[in-house]
């Protein structure tokens, strides 16, 4: 029976070691592991701090040389900086570098070489891996969204909606709003309180834990 | 009937456990040194290795990744045992996940960073130190988190929507100056200053894009002139507050452009006009000099947290550190300490003629007499009231719903006087 409750217990998730999936274990020396290939920035050498300032001398020495360049050829061109600073701000970087003209794009593309080398150093000094910029991205679980769209459906009581309505451009909701549009619904008015409040969450509010509570006794 | 009475037993007897797969990445032989379940010391080698990261779903402080080695020709599968949060926790966050080697119970932290992607997700583990300086190994796998992370049938709809949503956080980056002080530039070309200025700018914006968009849904920048000029940056601060439930606000600026005015320079822009809810921007840590802690951000904004600096201050030298370290998952103590020290640590190491140098080509003027001078004028001050406190706020956090920024609730702090504090040493009272 144990053997059988260990293995039903058990939920493995497979995926394949590959090839050479045990390394040998010995004291030493280490020069008979097989050098592991590696994707991602590498720590900070066992370096001098003689070293690391000549290499980030050369960093900017690079940085201020391809600055200088990019600043005379803007500066030649018909382009203002303040459109410049616009268009970087406002648009994604295909977008921006589209605008350009090929010299200067250029320039820009260089520029950013060499910040992708500052880049590195950051991530060295903060023992950190590239693995780390992985675009934030949210997810809403599907029967959140299955009952948003319901709510959608509902139409809220009159005089419910005129008060949703002017709360959710005020900056704050009160405790007495919370009992206002409890009230105007009624107790056990699932979809008129959900769809109420979820008006509010939608317009940037947030209601403490007492509020909810509150709200969940009216459910 | 009676399978199903073992298959209950079973599962209670022995929890369930969930055993992933990876691939365990060493980076340098002596770097990786571990507890193992038998209480050994285990230092693992520089190599690629097959691993298993073993869940416990009932005691998931019970969790271990298990090595796949040999000694000679036999096998040896030393177990690591690590304190683990919950499975759904640990693989259904949407944010990184930072674990102190105090909290896995060895002498190594780790950082999860998770790929949504169609199907199974990526998760990478990286290694580190147990002061996170360097990256020891990393570990890669893939898995599918439950797509539920919250109970339909508990009836918390609002609950559940309202933590999704407060997810949605967004950022404003406003850059006019260095942001870092290996993109500053000299200014020895008077006339093209205006163009380097933008140069600078978008530099900044660059370098800090990637960790930026590492923990935001949304990042507004307002660039150089942008500050002064147009009223665009009224109307993407309106933008980001009508779209985003929290909002993050960082100020790489010259002295007091860190503040909102409606067309550039004209009146100060209020909750009201820009349309901020109480309880929506949760932090503002502006580098601009003479910014203070930032209790003006708690009084007028309903911020939860501010900081700034005491004077004429050479932020470019750490303030995008405090940006990093925050998107690392570090609270907002423990962002500015970890900064501050570093940054002592670097401009005491420099030689001060050279940095006097480095500082007077870089702005035309010095205005320190020394190291010390700098120091006190550069350092980074911070605010936030009692009902929570620095230390509690993090990234992935909502801000304090019923926070009151009276003077009474208000703390201020230096960051000098939270070392001293931690370093247990006797503070004169004021």
């Amino acid at each position: 029976m144990v053997i059988i409750g260990a293995i039903v217990s058990w939920r493995l998730i497979r995926v394949d070691h590959g090839p050479s999936s045990e390394v040998e274990l010995i004291e030493a020396p280490t020069h008979s592991f097989k050098t592991a290939t590696l994707p991602f920035t590498t720590p900070l050498p066992a370096t001098t701090t003689t070293h690391v300032n000549n290499e980030i001398d050369e960093i900017k020495k690079e940085y201020q040389e391809v600055a200088y360049s990019l600043a005379q050829k803007i500066d030649k061109s018909d382009l203002e900086v303040t459109l410049l600073n616009d268009w970087a701000s406002k648009l994604n970087r295909e977008e921006f570098l589209q605008k350009l003209p090929t010299e200067i794009r250029e320039g820009y593309e260089n520029l950013e070489k060499i910040i992708l080398k500052v880049r590195d150093r950051h991530l060295k000094e903060d023992g950190m891996t590239e693995s780390f910029f992985t675009k934030y991205k949210i997810e809403m679980p599907e029967w959140l969204q299955k009952r948003r769209q319901e709510l959608e459906a509902y139409s809220l009581p009159s005089d419910v909606a005129a008060v949703v309505s002017t709360k959710a451009s005020e900056n704050e909701i009160t405790d007495n709003d919370v009992a206002n549009i409890l009230r105007g619904c009624g107790k056990q008015n699932n979809n008129c309180i959900e769809k109420a409040f979820a008006l509010l969450i939608d317009a940037n509010h947030a209601l403490n834990n007492d509020q909810l509570k509150k709200i969940q006794e009216y459910l | 009937m009676k399978f199903m009475t073992m298959f209950a037993f079973c599962l209670f007897l022995f929890g369930c456990k969930t055993s992933i797969d990876t691939r365990l990445t060493i980076l340098e032989t002596g770097a990786f040194v571990v507890r193992t379940a038998e209480d050994g010391i285990l230092s693992v080698p520089k190599a690629e290795m097959a691993a298993d990261l073993v869940i416990d779903g009932k005691k998931p402080e019970k969790s271990y990744i298990t090595l796949h080695l040999r000694k000679g020709t036999k096998k040896y599968r030393p177990e690591i045992p690590v304190r683990l949060p919950k499975l759904d926790v640990l693989l259904g966050s949407n944010d990184p996940i930072r674990l102190d080697a105090k909290e896995l119970g060895q002498d190594f932290g780790i950082m999860l960073m998770r790929e949504i992607r169609p199907g199974k997700d990526l998760f990478t583990m990286t290694f580190h130190d147990s002061e996170f300086n360097s990256t020891i190994g990393k570990m890669v796998f893939e898995y599918e988190p439950s797509k539920v992370l919250f109970d339909a049938k508990k009836n918390e709809f609002l609950a559940s929507y309202q933590a999704v949503k407060r997810k949605q956080r967004a950022a404003v980056i406003r850059i006019n100056g260095d942001v870092d002080s290996m993109l500053a530039l000299p200014k020895k070309f008077g006339w093209v200053e205006e163009t380097l200025d933008h140069i600078v700018n978008y530099g900044g914006m660059v370098l800090i894009s990637p960790w930026a968009y590492a923990r935001y849904a949304n990042v507004s920048w307002i660039m150089g002139d942008d500050n002064k000029s147009t009223e665009q940056t009224d109307e993407k601060w309106k933008t980001v507050a009508k779209e985003y439930p929290v909002i993050d606000y960082f100020a790489f600026v010259h002295s007091g452009d860190q503040r909102i005015y409606s067309n550039g320079t004209s009146e100060r822009m209020t909750m009201e006009t820009i349309g901020l809810k109480k309880n929506q921007l949760r932090l503002v840590y502006t580098g601009a000099c003479s910014s203070g802690s930032g209790t003006e951000w708690l009084k007028g904004y309903a911020s939860a947290g501010a900081g700034g600096q005491r004077g004429t201050s050479a932020s470019p030298i750490f303030q995008f550190s405090v940006l990093k370290k925050w998107v690392y998952g570090f609270n907002f103590e423990d962002t500015v300490v970890k900064t501050w020290t570093s940054a002592v640590r670097k401009v005491r190491a420099v030689e001060w003629i050279s940095f006097a140098k480095f500082w007077e080509d870089k702005t035309g003027v010095l205005m320190w007499r020394n190291v010390d001078d700098m120091l006190h004028d550069s350092e980074i001050l911070i605010s936030y009231t009692k009902e929570l406190p620095a230390s509690n706020l993090r990234i992935n956090q909502s801000a304090v719903l019923k926070n009151v920024a009276t003077d009474e609730n208000i703390v201020e702090r230096a960051v000098n006087e939270i070392i001293a504090e931690r370093n247990g040493e006797l503070l004169v009272e004021e």
